[in-house]
């Protein structure tokens, strides 16, 4: 028989072959049916019991990181060739929220809550290395006070960590009374501190001395952390005061002002360009090309990152000597009152050179001077005219302008001989709106040029039926005598090249 | 049992009641005991692993295809069951040999008189490698291929198994045969 007809022979013998059925075996299938289901539901009982402990750690780690947030060493960049022990560190500032509205407090209850609450790290010995964005209030071995005059330069709005360093030595000794009457003294000394809800807030123990004549040694007191360079570092620092005006209070206007200057000042100290570096980049591309230009800059509060720029261009451009000078102009009068009628000329403050710290004088000036009248309209063409008029000597104007804003006076222009080069910052806010017709108008009528973060059009007339431009981060394509709004996120290929530029 | 009663029997395997499972158990039992049976060296290990394929059967029966067959789909998982029990328990088995055997005749009809039981026990007494892959090939029609993945073997191994698993038939046929011959003769 071959091997194919012996499998058929058997298949059709088992075919219809049925096991005759035996009481007996069910009664062993339905114990083991019941033994399966113990099995899974105990199973399924240990699954639970595992998902409910996951979810009771889920809901403690939540509770734990809410109360109490764990910080890593990274936070103590001073420190941080020490070994460093992280013990806690607690979130403060909402509790201290507000507390200094309770008048019935005093700064003690305040400076005790602090070191309670602060952030609590153990260091073998601090860094006596000190940067410039750090204050020292020095405080001897076992004492609660010290002296540093600078510390009352410090706006208290600056100062971002409060580092109190100690010895732990007699070793174990509790030393929390000391080490309260430190930051009660801290806080009579700048009481202030205890507005600043950001500030964070570290105690943190030195265990490295094993004699007291090396713990004498270590340093005691308070390191004090603030976001700006320390003045003196620089010859810009120089141009603003750090101090505010001696007779301004915080609580008066005039210091939003000055912190406005600060952030100015900051911004230029340390090369800030921000999200969209308009200015420099078309700085970069194009001073080269311009003859004997003065600069018109747009200076209200919504251009200070576009005006910023200008400065941080020019301190490494100081011999740019075919640029003439700048202009600045506001929203306000020469009395520093908002413009409300439209038909009185704001406020220029002009600079004739190229010279960074006059620069800076001027618009920091010009932020003192500052306000804002509400009006969407700005005073590119009177500034326009005033350049025209100021630098009879130049031969081009270029306009740093806000794209939001349309031209006041746009009439002023009539009689403008010279090229106006416009460099448009930000976008319209107005879906296919790429520029301020104004401004198309302004570089028509003076045969100026457009520019804006990778493009520049040299020619109202060269735009034809293509064309792309970047405008803020927008591309558009120009199509029926239009630039239309484009969702691309890159320049389509085979299109005019993106300039090069920084960022 | 119609449709409608082994529609509702399944209803309630599906909520896990028994009474229903013993009603499936006792419908199914038949044609799940032989498809077992050949899979397996005796009737314990047959009854053990038709257990574990009911078990599977009743833990699944939300997973199944209503499109397809029920009773092919309980003989798949029985089969797969049997497979499961031959990995866990022969697969390191070692075979033997087998003494030659010889050709047997063509005519198929002077082997009507063995039962289906005999035939059984004939495949029970292969060693299990050799059964399992004659089940496979001869009953459920696998390939070579087929089985040489599900077992975890390779293809030529199959092929041998097979050869060695048909001769050895033949030599229980032909035996089987010369017992009836003498039954008669004497």
């Amino acid at each position: 028989m071959q091997d194919k007809r012996l499998h058929e022979f058997i298949n059709r013998r088992l075919k219809h072959y049925e096991a005759p059925y035996q009481e007996k075996h069910w009664a062993r299938m339905s114990e083991k049916i019941k033994f399966e289901d113990s099995r899974n539901a105990g199973l399924r009982n240990i699954y639970r019991y595992f998902i409910s402990l996951l979810v009771l750690g889920v809901i403690f780690w939540g509770v734990y990181q809410l109360m109490v947030k764990p910080v890593s060493t990274e936070m103590l960049p001073s420190t941080s060739t020490n070994e460093m022990e992280v013990v806690r560190q607690t979130d403060i500032s909402e509790n201290l929220a507000g507390r200094h509205l309770f008048p019935g407090e005093d700064s003690a209850d305040i400076a005790d809550h602090i070191f309670l609450n602060a952030g609590k790290y153990v260091i073998n010995k601090m860094s006596q290395q000190q940067t410039a964005a750090e204050a020292i209030l020095r405080m001897q071995y076992g004492f609660a006070s010290g002296e540093n005059q600078l510390l009352e330069d410090i706006p208290a709005e600056l100062i971002t960590k409060i580092q109190l360093y100690y010895t732990d030595y007699p070793k174990g000794k509790n030393l929390d009374y000391l080490n309260k009457r430190r930051f009660r003294y801290l806080l009579d000394l700048l009481p202030d501190l205890a507005k600043n809800r950001h500030i964070t807030w570290e105690v943190i123990s030195q265990r490295g001395a094993m004699t007291k004549e090396v713990a004498r040694k270590y340093f005691h007191g308070f390191k004090i952390y603030y976001d700006v360079e320390y003045p003196g570092e620089t010859t810009l620092a120089s141009v603003l005061p750090f101090k505010p005006p001696v007779e301004l209070a915080l609580s008066e206007p005039g210091y939003e002002t000055f912190l406005v200057e600060h952030k100015i000042r900051q911004d230029i100290l340390r090369k800030k360009i921000g999200g969209d570096s308009t200015t420099y980049k078309v700085f970069e591309r194009n001073w080269s090309k311009w003859n004997n230009a003065v600069v018109i800059c747009d200076w209200t509060t919504s251009m200070f990152k576009y005006g910023t720029q200008v400065v941080s261009w020019l301190s490494e451009h100081e011999d740019a000597k075919n640029i003439k000078g700048f202009v600045f102009f506001n929203d306000c009068d020469s009395e520093g009152r908002a413009l409300q009628d439209s038909d009185r000329p704001g406020q220029m403050f002009q600079v004739n050179s190229t010279s960074t710290g006059e620069v800076l004088e001027a618009m920091i000036a010009a932020v003192r001077k500052g306000g804002q009248n509400g009006d969407l309209e700005e005073n590119d063409a009177e500034a326009i005219r005033y350049a025209y008029e100021s630098f009879p000597e130049t031969e081009e104007i270029v306009l740093i302008a806000d794209n939001v804003s349309p031209v006041r006076n746009m009439n002023l222009i009539d009689g403008i001989k010279k090229p106006v080069k416009i460099i448009i910052c930000g976008t319209t806010l107005i879906p296919d709106l790429a520029i301020q017709p104004d401004y198309f108008a302004i570089a028509r009528q003076t045969g100026g040029s457009i520019h804006t973060i990778e493009d520049d059009l040299e020619s109202m007339k060269a735009i034809k039926k293509g064309t792309w431009i970047k405008v803020g981060d927008v591309y558009y394509k120009y199509k029926n005598m239009t630039f239309k709004a484009t969702n691309k996120k890159r320049r389509p290929r085979g299109k005019p090249k993106k300039s090069k530029g920084r960022r | 049992m119609t449709k409608v009663d082994i529609e509702q029997i399944i209803a309630g395997c599906k909520k896990g009641k028994l009474q229903y499972q013993e009603m499936f158990y006792k419908h199914f039992y038949g044609y799940a005991m032989s498809a077992c049976l050949s899979y397996a060296s005796n009737k314990e290990d047959a009854l053990e692993i038709m257990h574990d394929g009911f078990i599977k059967v009743f833990t699944n029966l939300d997973k199944r295809d209503t499109n397809k067959s029920l009773k092919s789909w309980i003989r798949r998982i029985m089969v797969n069951t049997a497979i499961d029990h031959y990995r866990k328990n022969f697969k390191h088995q070692k075979l033997y040999g087998i003494e030659s055997a010889g050709e047997l005749s063509d005519n198929i009809s002077i082997y009507d008189k063995i039962s289906a039981e005999e035939i059984i026990d004939m495949v029970q007494s292969l060693s299990p490698a050799y059964r399992i892959v004659f089940n496979l090939f001869a009953i459920e029609g696998y390939s070579h291929k087929e089985i040489a993945r599900k077992l975890h073997i390779a293809e030529s191994t199959s092929r041998s198994n097979l050869v060695v698993a048909n001769k050895k038939l033949r030599v229980l046929l032909e035996q089987r045969l010369k017992d009836e011959n003498a039954r008669y003769a004497g």
